[in-house]
């Protein structure tokens, strides 16, 4: 008896051990595709045309969730990731993900990025005010300094629609909890230098 | 040569330099340390306001010769005029925010406490299966 809820228990642990350790596999070959996804010069043109002829001409065309969208560094943390357009369970597996409907980095507008606190925010918590953050996407490459560093709950209303360029980043809190997390940290950078620099345009028209 | 002719002579000479030296001044560029900041950019400030007024009523003139003669045109002064008094502004690009806020994203994971939880099961399945060996070898 004792033997066989032991072979129960084995049973249990390596299932259990097996999808935690199989998603996070899953999202780090996504994360590594997405990467090559951007990296690769046509891909990044391709990007970078869209987005600037969505930027400048005020139509916003729907992008597929998953699709690499922007570039964020972060060097305080040694961060480094492509971030996927989609919040969804999938996207966040994989990298950062970007609020569909929020501005894209260096738009006019509220720009939201949202990742797991045990992944790719996993030193989020070590983010100060002053800290500087670098994201491009499209034509647009921005660098930001953080203002703000809150933590909510996880229901009260937490982003908010801005005028002005501003980059909100999100995940849970705290940072060390076992299970879903009850709140949420909401860090806010505004940008260092306006108007955003426009890169590669040319290469990405040529 | 009498001194008339003379006269003539010298005038005939030196009139077309002093004419042409009238059209060929040297006009020297003002030194910039010597201009004040706040009068050259006020200068700049009319010299802008002047050009925009010259292109609206340029603008507004050939609308007008338009008119006149009953070509019909888009009505692109109103459209310069608002141009040349503001800088156009993109659109606001987020539509996911409402006015009262927005939750954050769901980021939380179960995927730590499922790991976790596989290790401790791991661990007990592997101590109730390894320790029962020694119970069985008792009996």
């Amino acid at each position: 008896m004792r033997k066989a809820l032991g072979y129960v228990f084995f049973a249990t642990g390596g299932l259990l051990l097996s999808f935690a350790g199989g998603r996070y596999a899953v999202g780090s070959w996504r994360a590594d595709q997405a990467r090559a996804a951007w990296d690769h010069a046509e891909a990044k043109a391709t990007v970078a045309l869209a987005r600037s002829v969505a930027f400048h001409h005020g139509a916003r065309h729907p992008i597929v969730d998953g699709a690499p969208v922007a570039h964020l560094m972060i060097p305080r943390i040694d961060l480094d990731e492509i971030v996927l357009e989609g919040v969804g369970s999938d996207e966040l597996n994989a990298g950062p993900g970007h609020l569909p409907g929020s501005a894209f980095p260096g738009e006019r507008g509220n720009s939201v990025i949202s990742a797991h606190r045990d992944r790719h925010f996993s030193h989020f918590d070590q983010l100060q005010a002053g800290d500087t953050i670098t994201t491009e996407a499209g034509t647009i490459r921005q660098t930001w300094v953080v203002v703000s560093k809150r933590v909510v709950d996880k229901d009260a209303p937490a982003l908010f629609r801005a005028t002005e360029p501003t980059l909100t980043l999100t995940t849970c809190w705290p940072i060390r909890y076992l299970g879903p997390a009850p709140e949420r940290l909401i860090v806010t950078a505004k940008p260092v230098v306006r108007p955003a620099t426009r890169i590669a345009v040319a290469a990405a028209r040529s | 040569m009498s001194y008339r002719r003379l006269i003539l002579l010298a005038l005939t000479l030196a009139l077309p330099r002093v004419g042409r030296a009238q059209f060929t001044t040297f006009i020297p560029p003002r030194n910039p340390a010597a201009t004040d900041s706040a009068k050259s950019a006020t200068a700049a400030k009319q010299q802008a306001q002047t050009d925009s007024v010259v292109n609206a009523q340029l603008t507004n003139m050939k609308t007008w010769v338009d008119s006149a003669a009953g070509v019909v045109s888009p009505p692109i002064a109103a459209a310069d005029s608002q141009v040349a008094q503001s800088t156009p502004q993109p659109p606001l690009a987020d539509t996911a925010m409402r006015a009262t806020g927005t939750r954050a994203p769901e980021t939380a994971s179960n995927l730590p406490l499922l790991a976790l939880s596989g290790l401790g099961f791991l661990v007990i399945g592997t101590i109730l299966v390894g320790g029962s060996r020694p119970a069985r070898q008792r009996a």
